[in-house]
C-alpha cells in the first residue's frame, strides 16, 4: 500500500457484530424455505437440441435455454444448437427465450446418464417478458422484475448501425436515457438517466462490463483543451457487445448500492458458442464533416471613412461621434482558402472468431479504427510555416483532430464440471486521441476563427496579416498539439458453481485498469505569437485509474409447490477505486525539444485518490404461478468517503410484478396477448468524493527574499458528518402485448426524490477565504416523469418486414431545498444558471428588458431600453421531453433492410454564448454594427454589454435525422465466390439533418461534458455528419 | 390436505436442510465477519496534510510561509489581484479583455456577482485568516519568535487596508475552528477596518524586535491607515523614521505559476487581459504622455486579449520575477508631505512643493524638478500632490484609495476624479481599438454575493468613496 508523508486512515464506526448480525439475517433467508432435491444423490443427464426461427426455420443463435426453476441452462450457438449438462434426471421442463421472440416451453423426460433432445421453434414478438436481463443476483426474466429495464440487443444490430461509440449506441434506444456527444472526433458522450439529481456530484450512471464495475467518467482527459473531453465509457468497443441492459433508477438499482442512484448500465460482451469456428470480418470506410461548413454566420464591422479608417458602432453613430458609411461582414470559416474546416475520414477493419467444443467456447475479437477529424490547416498556412521553420509540418499539426483505436478481446467459457462454469473475459483497448485547442479557450480554433473582429486588415504582433482571424493565424493555433494515449484492460473472471440443483453460487472478480498518457507540446518558436508558451512549453500528465471488483453471491431457488416458489439471493460486493496522476511541465525550451526535462523552468505535481465501498445485500423473490412476483431486498454499504460521524447506509427495496392477463378474472380481450402491472420502491445513493469529509492543508510555496520556502494553506474545512446522497424512487407502470404479440407497449411513471443531497454550499469569503464551498448534505431534489416504449410489427412476411420502435420520455426536475441559510448557487458561464428551490437544476435565469426605438432612427441605445431589477427563471437547460422514432423496412425476401432514427427533444433553453461573446468582448455581431440589424438583436447586444444575457437564451428544441442505414445481403453466389457463408454491404449516415429554430451552430453543440456547461454553445463543434460504407463477411 | 397438514409437510421438508445450511452459513460468515470492516475500508490519502502538525512548533514556519504566499497572491500574484483590479477601477489600467468581470470593473459598473473580484476578495480573506491562525500558533508554541509573529500582524493590517480601499463598506471576518465550529463575524465599516488596521500595525511594531522589515513596513501601513481615516498628523508621525530606501516587497519567481508577478502577467505578457493607459476617461492622469522614470513602459505591437486593442503599451516596471512593492520609504515621505499640505497656507504649499521636488531630484535616477513654481491655490496644490503620489506609487495598489480620498476628504466631485463618459479611444497614444459603453458611477468593487451566506451580511453598508 502506498504511504505518503501523511496517511489519513478513515475508519468506519461499523462494529464486527453488526456485520455478522446482518450476514446471519441474510443467511436466515437462505436457511428457510428450501427443500432438498428429490434426487439428492445427483443422477443427471444431458439435454441437447436446436432452436430455430418459426417463420423461416433459420437457426437462432444466442437463445437462452433454461431448466425451469433452476439456474441450469445454456445459450444456443449461431447454428441454433445447444447442450445442457448436469440436468437432474426425470421430467424436465425447459423455457426457451430470445430477445424479440415469444418464449416457449418444452418438456422432456430425462433418464440418468442419458441424452434427451428438445428442438424448439420461436415466433417473433415485439416484446417478451421472458427476455433475460442481467442483474446483481444473476440472470432474471423481465417478468419477475418489478421495474422496467431497457435491453438493447447490440450484437444483431451493430453491423447496421452508424455508431462509432457506445454512447451513440444508446442514443434514442432507451426511453429516459439522454445522450449528448461532443462534436470533435474522440470527444466523449454524456449520459443522463431520468435527469440530473445532483448539483455537486457526478450524474453519470454506473457501468458494469461482464460483472465488474468500470470507469465510465465522461470527463476523462489529462490535459484540457477548452471543453471537449474524452469519455472512459466510449472506450468500450460496441463491436464486442452482446447486449446492454439499462437499469434506470434507484428503484431498480438498489442492490448495486452506493453510486447507483443515477442508474446502471450493464454491458455483456459476446461469448463463444459450441461448434466449428465462425469468422466474421468487416471493413468500414467513410467520410465525415462539419455540417455547417460553408454556412457559419458572418462577423460584422462598420466604418466611418470620412477621416480615415475608423470603426463606428451603431451606438457611436447614435451619439453623433461617427457616421457609418460602410458595413463589412464575412467569416473565415466559410472562405475556401482560409477555413480550417475540411472533410475527414474514417476507416475500421475487424475480425471476430468464435467457436468451441461443448466444454470450452471462445470468442476472440480484434479491430482497428482510424478517424481523422474535420479540421485541416489551410495550404497557405502550411506554406507559411514551412518557410518560417525551414522544415515540413508534421501531420499532427496539419490534422489536429484524430483518433486511432485498437481493440482486442478474448472471452473464454469453460464448463469445468457439470456443476462449475467459468468465464474469463479479457479486453484491451489502445486509444490514441488528438484534440485541437478549442471551445472556451483564448488560444483555441473556434475563438481564433470567430471570436474576434471581422476586420481583415488587422495584423498580429509580428505584422502578419490575420485575414479575419482574431489574434493568431490558424497555423499557430494548430502548433499546439494535445494528445492522449490510453491503454486500458477490462478483465474479469466469472464463476458459477451449482453445488445443488437449486443453489447457484457465483463470484465475479475483475478489474478495470487504465494507463493514460496525455501531453501538450508547443515547440520553441511555434504557437501563438507573443504568448509565453512560444518559448517552448510542454505539459505531460501520466495517470492510472483502477477499479477492482470482488462480488460474491448465491441464489437458492425452490421448485414450485402449490404454484409458489421462492428465490433467495444474498451476497457481498467490494469495490476499490484508485486514481493516481503525475503532471510535469517544462517552460522555456530549446528548439526541437519536446520533453519536460528540456524546460528551463520545470514544475511537477502529483495526486492520488482512493475510495473503497463494501456492501452486503439480500433479496427474496416470491413467485406465484409464474404470474405474480413479490420482491423484497435490503442492502447495507460502508464507504471510505463517508465522514467519521456516519457509519453506513441501508438501501431497501420492495416491489411487485403481476401478469394480470394470465388471471382467470382478467377480461378476455381478443387482441390483447399479455398485460403486466408492476410497481416498486427502492433506494440507492451517490457517494461523496474521496477527500470531501476531511479537513486538510495543502502546500502553498512562497519565495522569501529569493529563497523558495515550503508553506501551507488551509484548503478544506471538512465535514465529519458527510454521508451519501440518498435517492428513493417509486416506479410503476405496465407492459402490454397485443395483436399476436406484434404490438408491445411499456409505460412507466417514476418519481425519484434525492435527500441529503450533497450541495457545495457556498462559503462566505469571510469564513472560507479561497475555500469557496463546503460539501454538506443539506439539499433535496426530485425527478419525475413518464417513459413510453412502443414496438410495432407492421408487416411480417417472408418477403417484407416493417416494424417501428418509438421511445419517449418526459422529465420534470426540481430542487426542493438547499438548506437553511444557503444562498442560491450560481453555476454556468457568466453565472447564468441559478440553482434555487422550486426550480430545475442548472436552470437559466436572467433579467428582462424591453426596448423601443423612440426616436425612430433605427438604432437602439441604452436610454431606449428598460431593464428589470432582478433575474427571473427563463428555462431549464436539459430537455423535458424526448421522442425517438426507429423505423425499419425489409424488402426482397428481407435481403434489403432500411432503418433510420429520428430524434426529437424539446423543453430546454440553450445559452447561445458564442453570440454573447461576439456581441460583447468579441465586438463582431450584427447587432453591434449593422444598421440593418433587427432591433431585437441590437437590444440584446446593449443588454449584453450591461452583463444581461437574456437575449441569448434561446429555445433549444430540435428534431434530428440522426441515423440512416441501408443494408443489403449480397447473393449467396457472390459470397461463395469469396468462400464466405454470408456477405452484406451496408451504407450508413449519421447526423444527416436537423430541424430547429435555434439560431446557433447546433442545438446539441456543447462546450463540455459536464452538466453546468454541457447545454451551452460556446465556440463549440456541432455533431459531425458521418457517411460510411461497410462490408460484412461471415465465414 | 388441510392447510395445517400442508404446512406441517412443508416444514418437515424444510427443517433438515435449513438446519444444515444455517450452521454452515453461520460458520462461513463468522469467518468473514472476523475481518473487521473498518480495516477493509481504510484508504491512504497522500495528497493532503492533516491539521495536527500545524498546531505544533514544527508547523509555525510552514504556516507563516503559507500566509506570505497567500498575501502575495492576493496583493499582486495573479492576473486578477488587488493591484490589477484596483488599478483597473482607477485610472492606471484598462481591461483589454473580453471577460465582463474585468470590463465591468474598468467601466465602474462592478456587479455583486463577479468571479474576478470575488477571487481577489477571497485571496485577501485567506491571507487574513491565515495570519490570525499563524500568529496564534506562533505565540502559543514559539513565543520567542517575536518578529515572525509581528510579521503576521503586519500582513493582516495591510489586508484590512486593501479590503477597505478596494471594496465597498461592510467587510466581515469569520472563523471556523479545527472542530468545524463556525462563528460569523459582524460587518465592519471601512472606517472600522482602518481602525482595525492601525491596531494590527501597533501589535506588529510591538513585536518587530530585530526586523526592520516588520518595523518599517508596519509604520508605512499604519501611516496609510491613518491617512484613510483623515488623521494626517498622526499619519505623518507614524511614517517618520522610515528610510527613503526602504521597500516592503512581495517576492516572485517562476517556481510555480502562483509565484509569478501578477502585474507582469496582466499587462506585459502576450495577449494580455489588462493594459496600462493614459488619460483614461478624460479625468485619468496622463501617465504615458511624457517620459518619466517612475512610469517605465514601452510601445509594442502587442494585441490585447480582446483582439481589438492593438499596439498595446507594455508596462516594464515589473517583470515575471520582479518583486512587488507593498509600500516604501517614498510613500512615507509623501504621507508626511500630505500632512503638511493640510495647513492650507502658501507656506505649506511651498514646503510641499519643495518636498516633492526633493523626492524627484534625490531619486536614483534623478528626475528633473517640477517645472514652474509652487501652486498658488490649495486646489492646484492638491492636484499636484496627488499626481505626484500617483506617479510614485504607479501600479502598486495605492491609486484607487487615493482617488477615493480625493472625493471623500478633499470634497472633489467623483466625476472629476474617476474616468467618466464614453468608453472609446481611451486616449492611450497607441491603442487603436475601442471598447463600447459608458462609464458608471461606482468608486469601489462590490463585496461578493457569496458573502450573503454570512447571516450578518445583507449587502454593502454603503458604496461611498
Amino acid at each position: 500500500m502506498h504511504r505518503g508523508p501523511f496517511t489519513a486512515v478513515v475508519r468506519v464506526r461499523t462494529t464486527v457484530r453488526r456485520w455478522i448480525t446482518l450476514s446471519l439475517a441474510a443467511l436466515g433467508l437462505f436457511g428457510a424455505g428450501h427443500r432438498a432435491s428429490a434426487q439428492a444423490g445427483g443422477a443427471t443427464g444431458t439435454i441437447t437440441g436446436r432452436v430455430s426461427e418459426a417463420v423461416t426455420s433459420s437457426p437462432l443463435g444466442s437463445a437462452n435455454v433454461r431448466v425451469t426453476g433452476t439456474q441450469i441452462g445454456a445459450q444456443t450457438a449461431p447454428d441454433g444448437h445447444y447442450t445442457i449438462r448436469g440436468v437432474p434426471s426425470g421430467p424436465v421442463e425447459l423455457v426457451v427465450s430470445h430477445i424479440g421472440y415469444e418464449p416457449k416451453h418444452a418438456s422432456v423426460t430425462l433418464a440418468a446418464g442419458a441424452t434427451a433432445t428438445a428442438d424448439v421453434a420461436l415466433s417473433q414478438a415485439a416484446f417478451s417478458l421472458a427476455t433475460v436481463v442481467t442483474t446483481v443476483t444473476g440472470a432474471q426474466s423481465k417478468a419477475e422484475l418489478s421495474n422496467t429495464v431497457a435491453t438493447i440487443d447490440v450484437a444483431s444490430k451493430i453491423a447496421e448501425l452508424p455508431v462509432h461509440s457506445t454512447g451513440e449506441l444508446l442514443s434514442g434506444r432507451a426511453a429516459g436515457v439522454q445522450v449528448i456527444s461532443s462534436g470533435a472526433v474522440g470527444g466523449g458522450s454524456r449520459i443522463r438517466i431520468r435527469g440530473a439529481s445532483s448539483l455537486s456530484l457526478s450524474n453519470d450512471p454506473l457501468v458494469y462490463v461482464d460483472g465488474v464495475r468500470v470507469d465510465a467518467k465522461t470527463g476523462d482527459s489529462g490535459i484540457g483543451t477548452g471543453g471537449t473531453t474524452a469519455s472512459a465509457f466510449d472506450n468500450i468497443n460496441p463491436e464486442e457487445i452482446e447486449t446492454i441492459d439499462v437499469i434506470k433508477g434507484p428503484a431498480a438499482a438498489t442492490l448495486y448500492g452506493t453510486q447507483a442512484a443515477n442508474g446502471v448500465i450493464v454491458v455483456t460482451t459476446k461469448r463463444g458458442r459450441s461448434g466449428a469456428a465462425r469468422y466474421m470480418a468487416w471493413s468500414d470506410n467513410g467520410i465525415l464533416n462539419d455540417p455547417h461548413k460553408g454556412s457559419y454566420p458572418d462577423l460584422y464591422v462598420s466604418f466611418d471613412r470620412r477621416t480615415g479608417l475608423k470603426t463606428c458602432t451603431l451606438v457611436q453613430q447614435a451619439s453623433g461621434s461617427c457616421l457609418i458609411d460602410s458595413t463589412y461582414h464575412n467569416n473565415v470559416l466559410n472562405e475556401p482558402g482560409l477555413t480550417p474546416l475540411a472533410t475527414g475520414n474514417r476507416s475500421q477493419y475487424g475480425l471476430q472468431i468464435s467457436g468451441g467444443a461443448d466444454k470450452l467456447q471462445f470468442f476472440v475479437s480484434g479491430d482497428q479504427e482510424h478517424t481523422q477529424g474535420p479540421y485541416k490547416m489551410p495550404a497557405a498556412e502550411i506554406n507559411r510555416l514551412m518557410a518560417e521553420r525551414g522544415s515540413s509540418i508534421g501531420a499532427d499539426q496539419i490534422y489536429p483532430n484524430a483518433e486511432k483505436k485498437v481493440d482486442l478481446r478474448t472471452n473464454l467459457n469453460a464448463q469445468l464440471s457439470s456443476k462449475l462454469n467459468l468465464s474469463v473475459s479479457i479486453g484491451y483497448v489502445d486509444n490514441d486521441n488528438r484534440q485541437p485547442q478549442n471551445e472556451d479557450n483564448s488560444d483555441g480554433l473556434m475563438v481564433a476563427a470567430i471570436g474576434g473582429s471581422a476586420r481583415t486588415d488587422l495584423k498580429d504582433a509580428r505584422g502578419l496579416p490575420l485575414l479575419g482571424y482574431r489574434s493568431f493565424p490558424i497555423g499557430d493555433i494548430f502548433a499546439q498539439v494535445t494528445t492522449q494515449n490510453t491503454n486500458r484492460f477490462i478483465n474479469s473472471v466469472n464463476g458459477q458453481y451449482l453445488p445443488l440443483p437449486w443453489l447457484t453460487t457465483r463470484m465475479n472478480v475483475g478489474y478495470d485498469y487504465s494507463a493514460r498518457n496525455s501531453s501538450f507540446i508547443q515547440q520553441f518558436g511555434q504557437g501563438p505569437f507573443g504568448e509565453q508558451a512560444r518559448t517552448g512549453s510542454v505539459q505531460n500528465n501520466r495517470a492510472e485509474t483502477a477499479i477492482y471488483t470482488v462480488d460474491a453471491g448465491a441464489t437458492a431457488t425452490t421448485a414450485a409447490h402449490h404454484g409458489v416458489s421462492f428465490k433467495t439471493s444474498g451476497g457481498t460486493q467490494y469495490f476499490r477505486s484508485w486514481f493516481s496522476s503525475s503532471t510535469g511541465t517544462g517552460l522555456g525550451m530549446p528548439p526541437g525539444a519536446t520533453t519536460t526535462s528540456s524546460g528551463a523552468t520545470r514544475t511537477a505535481t502529483q495526486s492520488t485518490t482512493e475510495s473503497i465501498n463494501l456492501g452486503v445485500y439480500g433479496e427474496e423473490v416470491m413467485s406465484y404461478a409464474d404470474r405474480f412476483f413479490l420482491t423484497g431486498g435490503l442492502r447495507y454499504d460502508g464507504n471510505s468517503a463517508f465522514g467519521t460521524g456516519f457509519s453506513g447506509v441501508y438501501y431497501p427495496k420492495i416491489g411487485a410484478s403481476w401478469l394480470l392477463s394470465d388471471e382467470a378474472f382478467f377480461p378476455h380481450i381478443e387482441a390483447l396477448n399479455s398485460f403486466r402491472l408492476r410497481a416498486t420502491y427502492g433506494a440507492s445513493g451517490v457517494q461523496p468524493g474521496a477527500l470531501n469529509a476531511l479537513r486538510y492543508y495543502q502546500t502553498a510555496n512562497a519565495n522569501i527574499s529569493g529563497v523558495e520556502q515550503s508553506g501551507v494553506t488551509l484548503t478544506a474545512l471538512g465535514n465529519a458528518n458527510l454521508k451519501p446522497e440518498y435517492s428513493g424512487e417509486f416506479e410503476t407502470g405496465f407492459d402490454a402485448t397485443a395483436f399476436s404479440n406484434r404490438t408491445s407497449i411499456e409505460l412507466t411513471y417514476y418519481n425519484k426524490k434525492t435527500k441529503d443531497a450533497l450541495i457545495n454550499a457556498p462559503l462566505a469569503p469571510s469564513l472560507g477565504g479561497t475555500i469557496t464551498t463546503l460539501l454538506e448534505n443539506i439539499g433535496s431534489t426530485r425527478n419525475e416523469g413518464l417513459e413510453l416504449t412502443v414496438n410495432q410489427k407492421v408487416i411480417d412476411t417472408r418477403q417484407v418486414g416493417f416494424d417501428i420502435q418509438i421511445t419517449g420520455s418526459s422529465n420534470r426536475n426540481r430542487i426542493l431545498t438547499l438548506g437553511q441559510g444557503v444562498t442560491p448557487i450560481f453555476t454556468g458561464n457568466r453565472s447564468t444558471q441559478y440553482n434555487a428551490p422550486g426550480y430545475p437544476l442548472f436552470g437559466l435565469w436572467g433579467r428582462g428588458y424591453t426596448f423601443n426605438d423612440a426616436n425612430h432612427d433605427g438604432i437602439i441605445v441604452a436610454s431606449e431600453m428598460t431593464f428589470t431589477d432582478t433575474a427571473v427563471f427563463i428555462g431549464p437547460t436539459a430537455p423535458t421531453h424526448e421522442l425517438a422514432l426507429n423505423p425499419r423496412l425489409e424488402l426482397f425476401g428481407r435481403k434489403l433492410a432500411i432503418s433510420a432514427q429520428f430524434d426529437h427533444k424539446d423543453g430546454m433553453t440553450k445559452f447561445y454564448n458564442t453570440l454573447r461573446h461576439r456581441c460583447q468582448g468579441g465586438a463582431s455581431c450584427q447587432g453591434l454594427w449593422d444598421p440593418n440589424a433587427p432591433l431585437a438583436d441590437q437590444a440584446a447586444s446593449i443588454a449584453d454589454n450591461l452583463n444581461i444575457y437574456t437575449g441569448y437564451f434561446r429555445n433549444g428544441e430540435f428534431t434530428r435525422f440522426r441515423e440512416l442505414s441501408v443494408s443489403y445481403q449480397l447473393p449467396d453466389a457472390f459470397a461463395a465466390r469469396i468462400h464466405a457463408s454470408r456477405a452484406s454491404i451496408i451504407g450508413t449516415g449519421r447526423n444527416l439533418h436537423v430541424w430547429t429554430a435555434y439560431p446557433g451552430i447546433d442545438p446539441e453543440a456543447t462546450v463540455g461534458n459536464g452538466d453546468a456547461r454541457g447545454s451551452e454553445e460556446y465556440f463549440s463543434t456541432p455533431p459531425l455528419r458521418f457517411l460510411t460504407l461497410r462490408l460484412n463477411l461471415s465465414f | 390436505m388441510t392447510r395445517i397438514q400442508s404446512h406441517r409437510r412443508l416444514m418437515d421438508m424444510l427443517t433438515p436442510t435449513r438446519m444444515g445450511l444455517t450452521l454452515a452459513g453461520a460458520a462461513l460468515l463468522t469467518v468473514l465477519g472476523g475481518c473487521k470492516a473498518s480495516e477493509v475500508l481504510n484508504v491512504t490519502t497522500p495528497d493532503i496534510l492533516a491539521p495536527g502538525p500545524f498546531n505544533t512548533p514544527t508547523g509555525t514556519d510552514p504556516l507563516r510561509f503559507g500566509v506570505i504566499s497567500d498575501f502575495t497572491v492576493g496583493f499582486d500574484g495573479n492576473t486578477d489581484s488587488f493591484t490589477t483590479m484596483s488599478g483597473d477601477m482607477a485610472d492606471e489600467m484598462v481591461a483589454s479583455d473580453t471577460f465582463a468581470e474585468r470590463l465591468s470593473v474598468n467601466s465602474r459598473t462592478p456587479a455583486e456577482v463577479n468571479s474576478s473580484t470575488e477571487a481577489v476578495f477571497r485571496a485577501l480573506q485567506q491571507a487574513h485568516s491565515g495570519a490570525i491562525k499563524a500568529a496564534a500558533v506562533i505565540g502559543a508554541t514559539q513565543p520567542t519568535q517575536k518578529w515572525q509573529r509581528g510579521e503576521m500582524y503586519m500582513l493582516r493590517g495591510f489586508v484590512e487596508i486593501f479590503l477597505a480601499e478596494g471594496f465597498c463598506s461592510g467587510t466581515s471576518f469569520s472563523t471556523a475552528d479545527d472542530n468545524g465550529v463556525v462563528t460569523y463575524g459582524p460587518v465592519n465599516s471601512s472606517t472600522a477596518l482602518y481602525t482595525m488596521a492601525t491596531a494590527s500595525f501597533d501589535s506588529a511594531m510591538a513585536l518587530a524586535d530585530t526586523s526592520k522589515r516588520v518595523l518599517f513596513g508596519s509604520q508605512i501601513g499604519k501611516a496609510r491607515a491613518l491617512l484613510n481615516l483623515g488623521k494626517f498628523t498622526e499619519s505623518a508621525a507614524a511614517a517618520t523614521g522610515v528610510p527613503r530606501t526602504f521597500q516592503l516587497f512581495t517576492f516572485h519567481s517562476t517556481a510555480s505559476t502562483r509565484e509569478q508577478n501578477g502585474m507582469w502577467n496582466a499587462a506585459a505578457n502576450g495577449s494580455s487581459r489588462y493594459s496600462v493607459v493614459t488619460k483614461e476617461g478624460g479625468n485619468g492622469l496622463p501617465y504615458l504622455a511624457t517620459p518619466d522614470p517612475r512610469i517605465p513602459w514601452a510601445p509594442s505591437t502587442r494585441i490585447g486579449f480582446n483582439s481589438i486593442s492593438t499596439n498595446l503599451p507594455t508596462e516594464t516596471k515589473f517583470g515575471q520575477t520582479t518583486n512587488g512593492i507593498v509600500g516604501d520609504g517614498t510613500e512615507a515621505q509623501l504621507d508626511i508631505l500630505e500632512a503638511r499640505l493640510q495647513g492650507g497656507t502658501q507656506a505649506d504649499r511651498d514646503a510641499v512643493f519643495a518636498g516633492l521636488n526633493t523626492l524627484r531630484t534625490t531619486n536614483t535616477p534623478a528626475i528633473a524638478a517640477i517645472a514652474g513654481s509652487s501652486p498658488s491655490t490649495q486646489a492646484a496644490a492638491v492636484d499636484l500632490y496627488f499626481q505626484e503620489r500617483a506617479y510614485w506609487t504607479w501600479l502598486t495598489g495605492h491609486r484607487l484609495g487615493d482617488m477615493r480620498r480625493l472625493v471623500r476628504q478633499y470634497g472633489r466631485n467623483t466625476e472629476t476624479v474617476f474616468p467618466t463618459g464614453l468608453i472609446a479611444n481611451s486616449g492611450t497614444p497607441s491603442v487603436t481599438g475601442q471598447l463600447s459603453g459608458t462609464y458608471g458611477t461606482a468608486t469601489s468593487m462590490v463585496i461578493p454575493f457569496a458573502e450573503r451566506n454570512n447571516p450578518n451580511y445583507t449587502g454593502c453598508l454603503d458604496t461611498k468613496p
